[in-house]
């Protein structure tokens, strides 16, 4: 019989809405703060009526304090699927005001986009939107690889803390307390931020001859899209428009850290940097890194698209850095990736259904779940090949020596095959609208592994069905499923409970 | 290590680990890039 939620259940959700939302409202001062500086005064509106609304809810929710404010694991859950779904809806109030987009689901479509760092993008003459919204953009970026509730849990202490950030699909305290993983998580990214916009910001201005301002105006927007591994750029040409291979390079760097877990990121902070290359996660992305690398060069080069080494390095090396690492940058216009078919299709499609690694920015199945499930495999079919009653190793090395259990393998597995019902869920309503197989798979793991490469089917004409399906995959990809799992119980429970 | 480096150029050991961690990202991504240019001068050449 399942449980109808009381009152108190209610209370305890509106109560930590209440504190995110209220972190979202100081968070969202920072655009409002970037067009009071450019007098930019008609985004200015819309960013007060923004963090109007994020303020008045989260007061509202902060008048709900229950007895106790410990969350639960399904509390936690339900919190964080809802979070997920209503900043994207609010968050999107400047978008829908700016004259940049189609209507009210278009807006909503790049919001969602934005936070969950995906990079689809359906907003119309990008070249011309107030540098304010074009902030607001990538900030969305930063607030969603970052973990937004991440942030609430830095700033506001109390119980649940652990629920809430396994529910932003993040599996590894690096430390010994949540909030202090939480700390070492935003500290890594404002280390990143300070020297990755310096870079870059520097390469703008010596060698494409960008001004300062400007130069570190697209540095700071490249940063938030690229360690947060977004994919939204500046300009709608992404970084093609830079037309610089050491631009590209500092941007693969900046990718590359982002898809890298906290956990590695800790290691190579404090040692020890040895046990590296000996984790089973670390290993299986290199290995899967390198296996589509050649599959895309490889049919790049049959296809004849490339016929110079330059050229196919360039251009197959960081668009295959880009879908890996599930940033969703390009160097070439979206018609040209269309033309990629066969082998660097099939390379750059299972790179973006891989991902990055886990508890890191990026999105996909992650590469320590395809470890998982390969040695599972591996050892399964080693113990039907030797005499029964032999006993095979279950062990992987993952910071130490760790079991494989059976339970272990079989969650990875699981969720495994949710990304792959995912990623044929949008690949069917896509070719029920009369797209190519090609395309449809293309874009809807894009969507779903939380990429934001395009094929050209991402346009602000494409059905509304499409669009919407498009807007659950990132929601439900980008939260690895369980979050939306506890967040649909929920809701059951509190209609058919008793 | 990021001790030793910290008291050779002067700075707090945290400090010297993130300048550590930079490095060998750097050295990652270049890593990588030799090896799609290994990978495109074999197709390019094969093909």
């Amino acid at each position: 019989m399942l449980i109808k939620p009381d009152r108190e259940d209610l209370r305890i959700v509106a109560f930590a809405l209440g504190r995110i939302f209220t972190v979202i409202a100081a968070a969202s001062l920072l655009p409002l703060g970037w067009a009071v500086l450019g007098r930019e005064w008609h985004p200015f509106a819309s960013f007060l009526l923004m963090i109007g609304t994020f303020a008045f809810l989260g007061q509202l929710g902060l008048r709900y304090r229950p007895s106790d404010e410990r969350l639960d694991w399904s509390h936690g859950m339900v919190v964080v699927a809802l979070t997920w779904l209503a900043v994207p809806t609010i968050g999107s109030i400047p978008f829908i005001f700016s004259g940049h987009y189609g209507g009210p689901v278009d807006a909503i479509f790049d919001a969602m986009s934005g936070l969950t760092t995906t990079g689809l993008a359906l907003v119309q003459d990008l070249d011309h939107m107030a540098p304010s919204l074009n902030f607001w953009r990538h900030l969305l970026h930063f607030l969603g690889g970052q973990g937004i509730v991440i942030a609430a849990l830095v700033l506001f202490a109390g119980g649940g803390g652990l629920t809430l950030y396994y529910g932003e699909a993040r599996d590894e305290r690096i430390l010994p307390s949540v909030r202090s993983t939480a700390r070492f998580i935003w500290a890594v990214a404002l280390v990143h931020l300070v020297a990755g916009v310096l870079v870059l910001g520097v390469i703008a201005h010596q060698v494409l001859g960008f001004e300062w301002k400007r130069a570190f105006f697209h540095a700071l927007m490249v940063f938030f899209a690229a360690f947060d591994t977004g994919g939204f750029a500046p300009q709608s040409t992404s970084l093609g428009y830079y037309h610089s291979g050491i631009f590209e390079f500092a941007a693969t760097v900046l990718m590359i850290a982002g898809a890298m877990s906290f956990g590695l990121h800790y290691a190579l902070w404090r040692g020890p940097r040895r046990a590296l290359f000996k984790n089973l996660e670390t290993r299986t992305i290199l290995t899967t890194f390198t296996f589509t690398m050649v599959l895309t060069m490889v049919g790049l080069g049959v296809a004849g698209i490339y016929t110079s080494v330059q050229g196919l390095t360039r251009q197959g090396f960081f668009q295959i850095v880009s879908a890996h690492s599930g940033t969703g940058f390009a160097t070439i216009p979206s018609s040209e990736l269309a033309t990629w078919g066969g082998l660097a299709f099939a390379g750059m499609t299972v790179a973006m259904a891989l991902g990055g690694m886990a508890s890191s920015t990026a999105g996909g199945i992650k590469a320590l779940r395809i470890g998982l499930t390969v040695k599972a495999v591996a050892n399964q079919t080693k113990q039907l090949l030797l005499p029964e009653g032999a006993v095979v190793s279950t062990q992987y090395f993952q910071s130490g020596r760790k079991r494989l259990t059976p339970e272990l393998a079989q969650s990875a597995m699981t969720v495994a095959l949710l990304y792959v019902a995912l990623f044929l869920l949008g690949t069917g309503v896509a070719l029920g609208y009369g797209y190519g197989v090609q395309e449809a798979l293309f874009e809807s793991v894009s969507a779903g592994a939380s990429v934001g490469l395009s094929v050209g089917v991402t346009e602000p004409s494409m059905p509304m069905l499409l669009k919407l399906t498009y807007m659950f995959q990132m929601w439900a990809g980008r939260l690895e499923f369980v979050a939306v799992f506890a967040l649909l119980g929920f809701i059951y429970a509190w209609v058919r409970g008793k | 290590m990021r001790r030793r480096v910290g008291r050779r150029w002067g700075m707090p050991a945290d400090l010297a680990g993130a300048a550590l961690a930079f490095l060998l990202e750097l050295m990652i991504v270049a890593g990588l890039a030799a090896a799609a240019l290994l990978v495109a001068a074999v197709v390019t050449a094969a093909i």
